[in-house]
């Protein structure tokens, strides 16, 4: 049942669900209405969020909030259980190359307390572990470690540090200390290659010393190792390109969307669900068939919308290009609401967007992938990247989405302004919110509303 | 000749001065401007008083933690080529690890040779290792250098000087923390009011992170191979992955220099120093004060002196 795409409050889905259900809609084991997820599972922010009202939303939708039931069932069938932190996209593709093997990112806990709107007390228990808000919300993630009550424990925890934000760091040892053992492995701050010294071009289009590279590739040759002596099987190097295969499967699909929904006008698919889609590539959301599915039917719905010329909201939106994940999904609803639209995004996994290299051993190609984190260089060359790829998607501006206590955060959003303000003389604005905006959504929206118009009246100019 | 400014444990002044260069632990101001919210203010401080250093002067700034990694591109901005980022592994039990670093430290000396500097002629490296070596132990035996030295901050070896001074005996207590700057110095004149003396400075750029001591017959050797050694596989800092050793080394010295109680000094947004604190209260079997104090308040308040006092208080209350 194809309808005129609309943004819909969680009430009006579930007018929607049962229409659909009417009409025969067929749906994966986890799917279902969207109302559940506040019922039964406590997340509480969907009463606030406009939801894209595609059944390929609903789908994505049900993927992404079903995903700590799928983990809790993987454990009961007896797989092998990778909590995975900071990379972003890497140890995933080696672990879903094994049979049985689900890896996941506790991180993802970042966004409970906004989904959950604090009923869940994970900031709380986080105070009183000692780590306050002068860290970013993946805090969260050592609260849900210890009180259990969200994913299950993994059996074992790959962490990498090295070029990390020391949030990160500091947390996953302390989780280390806690009793959940960490596997520690390196990543380098990413650097230029000396005059006369070797390098190679990364995914992304940066280029890096070949001497990280290789370091890196041992690194990830020990991850390897730690993951065979877990599972108990071989991942041997047809293995890894296998899994190489199937990360870009998504990769490319992702490529395609983004494309589709950042340049079509009116936006074919709304800010919220594109992002949403986006995070999709770091693990997969633990089933990377369904993820796969997932993305395909959002393509099919966005060239569905592209040919009818339609989106949820009109024609001509400030086209903004946003930096950094937000704390609270419902700024991006208030995007759209103060006129703007998304054009690009950089939620700090590039990385794992890009097509990992296949005509090279599989080793060495993540070791590139891992080396293009836009994390792991300095802020210029994110910069760089970012008024690159603004400049293709016609940003007319940009918003820095600031993470209260983010170590990166305090200075990343100063060079990055500062490069893209000159290279592309397009308005940046810099946003911190916390993990529940209400407090802030009428100053936060008078910003967004000033950013649309400074936009508006520099192309009437 | 150009100065060379450092200011993390894991830079080796030997490596600087072998290269013919003046080393020197660099003791940050704020420049007055405003502080960037969210930014640790020592790294601020760091980034402030090198971008007005003069011509004469180079920087190497360290990725051992994420601020100093984004403040030194901030320092880039201005100071392009002038600065130096070495990559200092957080993993340390890999041998790969240990092998970068060399790598690192290789990376830089060409770094230095650009700079003016010339590669170590033969026993020059060892010659240098075996001055600084003599100096930090007789430093580590309680002599104090007449001139500030190139080896450790300056701010530490003051420390030290006024802790001597100050002695009236009292209450043992260590101090622990990120690099002490120019006005943390009246902490000790505080801790002697309340009634207390300090035994121990486990800051970082003090003696905890002084390196091992250098085997004689390892610098005839393989200098550059002994080096590594005595700084990789031994300095304790906040950065390292896993962190036993850290709490380890802090273990073993409130031991051995029989503190009472540990004054966690840390500066507001450092959170590496930040999570370890509920660590440290279970490691190091002394009472600890955790002081989370932004710049401004680092220059003395009531509240600190306070807290001070009623830590001392208790602490001379406990049984010996
Ligand atoms: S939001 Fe930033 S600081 Fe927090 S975990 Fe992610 S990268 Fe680290
Ligand atoms: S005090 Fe902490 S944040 Fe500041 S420079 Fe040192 S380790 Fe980094």
């Amino acid at each position: 049942m194809k309808d005129k795409a609309a943004q819909l409050t969680l009430d009006e889905w579930d007018i929607r669900y049962r229409e659909l259900c009417r009409h025969g809609l067929r749906e994966p084991d986890y799917g279902g209405s969207l109302r559940r997820h506040v019922d039964e599972g406590g997340d509480r922010r969907l009463l606030r969020l406009r939801m894209d009202n595609s059944e390929a939303a609903l789908r994505l939708w049900n993927l992404l909030l079903s995903e700590e039931d799928r983990l809790h069932r993987a454990r009961a069938e007896g797989k092998y259980l990778v909590g995975t932190m900071k990379d972003l996209g890497t140890v995933p593709v080696m672990a879903y190359a094994l049979d049985d093997t689900v890896a996941f990112y506790p991180d993802g806990a970042w966004w409970t307390p906004c989904l959950m709107e604090h009923t869940e007390g994970l900031l709380a228990l986080a105070d009183q572990l000692g780590v306050d808000d002068s860290f970013c919300p993946v805090r969260a993630m050592l609260a849900a470690f210890v009180n259990g009550n969200h994913f299950p424990i993994p059996d074992t925890v790959v962490c990498s540090v090295g070029a990390t934000c020391d949030d990160m760091s500091a947390i996953a040892q302390r989780l280390d200390e806690l009793g959940f053992p960490v596997f520690w492995w390196e990543i380098p701050h990413r650097r230029v290659a000396d005059a006369d010294e070797p390098s190679v071009e990364l995914p992304g289009g940066s280029r890096v010393p070949v001497a990280q590279v290789d370091f890196v590739r041992g690194e990830l040759n020990r991850v390897r190792r730690h993951l065979e002596t877990g599972t108990g099987q071989s991942l041997d190097d047809a293995r890894l390109a296998a899994g190489i295969r199937r990360a870009n499967q998504v990769r490319r699909l992702l490529g395609q969307l983004r494309r589709f929904a950042y340049l079509g006008d009116p936006s074919p698919m709304p800010a919220l669900e594109m992002m949403i889609a986006e995070i999709l590539s770091i693990h997969f959301c633990s089933d990377w068939a369904e993820t796969v599915a997932v993305v395909e039917d959002l393509l099919a719905e966005v060239r569905r919308r592209l040919i009818a010329n339609e989106g949820s909201r009109p024609a001509g939106a400030a086209r903004v290009y946003w930096i950094n994940p937000p704390a609270d999904l419902r700024l991006m609803n208030l995007l759209e609401e103060a006129g703007g639209r998304l054009c690009g995004t950089d939620y700090m996994i590039a990385h794992a967007l890009d097509p990992i290299p296949e005509d090279m051993p599989p080793l060495e190609a993540l070791a590139r992938m891992a080396l293009a984190d836009p994390m792991v260089g300095s802020s210029a060359e994110r910069a760089d990247r970012i008024a690159r790829e603004a400049a293709r998607f016609d940003a007319e501006a940009v918003i820095v989405s600031r993470i209260s206590g983010a170590s990166h955060c305090a200075t990343e959003g100063l060079a990055i302004g500062r490069i893209v303000e000159r290279r592309l003389g397009i308005p940046v604005l810099d946003l911190e919110v916390p993990p529940v905006l209400d407090a802030m959504e009428p100053t936060i929206r008078t910003r967004l509303e000033a950013l649309v118009e400074t936009v508006r009246s520099g192309r009437r100019a | 000749m150009k100065t060379v400014a450092y200011c993390h444990p894991l830079v080796p002044s030997e490596w600087i001065e072998a290269h013919g260069l003046r080393a020197r632990w660099t003791v940050p101001r704020h420049s007055g401007a405003g502080a960037i919210c969210g930014m640790c203010p020592y790294a601020q401080a760091v980034v402030d008083t090198l971008a007005g250093a003069g011509e004469e002067t180079i920087a190497v700034l360290t990725t051992a933690c994420d601020q100093m990694r984004h403040g030194a591109g901030l320092l880039a901005e201005g100071l392009g080529d002038r600065v130096f980022l070495l990559n200092v592994p957080s993993t340390w039990q890999s041998p790969a690890s240990r092998a970068y670093y060399t790598e690192e430290l290789q990376r830089l000396g060409r770094w230095l040779v650009g700079w003016g500097g010339r590669r170590p002629a033969a026993g020059q490296l060892a010659q240098v290792m075996a001055d600084h070596d003599r100096a930090r132990n007789a430093f580590r035996h309680g002599q104090i250098p007449d001139e500030p030295p190139s080896w450790c901050n300056p701010v530490a070896v003051r420390l030290a000087a006024e802790a001597k001074r100050a002695d009236r005996g009292g209450v043992a207590l260590g101090i622990v923390g990120g690099p002490l700057m120019e006005h943390d110095l009246a902490i000790v004149e505080w801790i002697n009011a309340a009634g207390g003396r300090i035994v121990l400075d486990a800051t970082c750029g003090g003696y905890r992170t002084l390196p091992e001591r250098f085997d004689p017959s390892a610098i005839e050797r393989d200098a550059l191979a002994e080096l590594i050694r005595a700084y990789f596989d031994h300095v304790p800092t906040i950065h390292q992955r896993p962190g036993s050793r850290l709490h380890d080394w802090l273990a073993n010295a409130i031991r051995e220099h029989r503190a009472e109680g540990l004054l966690c000094l840390r500066y507001v947004w450092c959170d590496l120093w930040h999570a370890e604190v509920a660590r440290l209260k279970e490691t190091a079997g002394v009472t600890i004060l955790d002081m989370d104090l932004g710049d401004e308040d680092r220059g003395g308040e009531g509240r600190v002196v306070a807290r001070l006092e009623a830590m001392i208080e208790s602490l001379r209350k406990q049984p010996r």
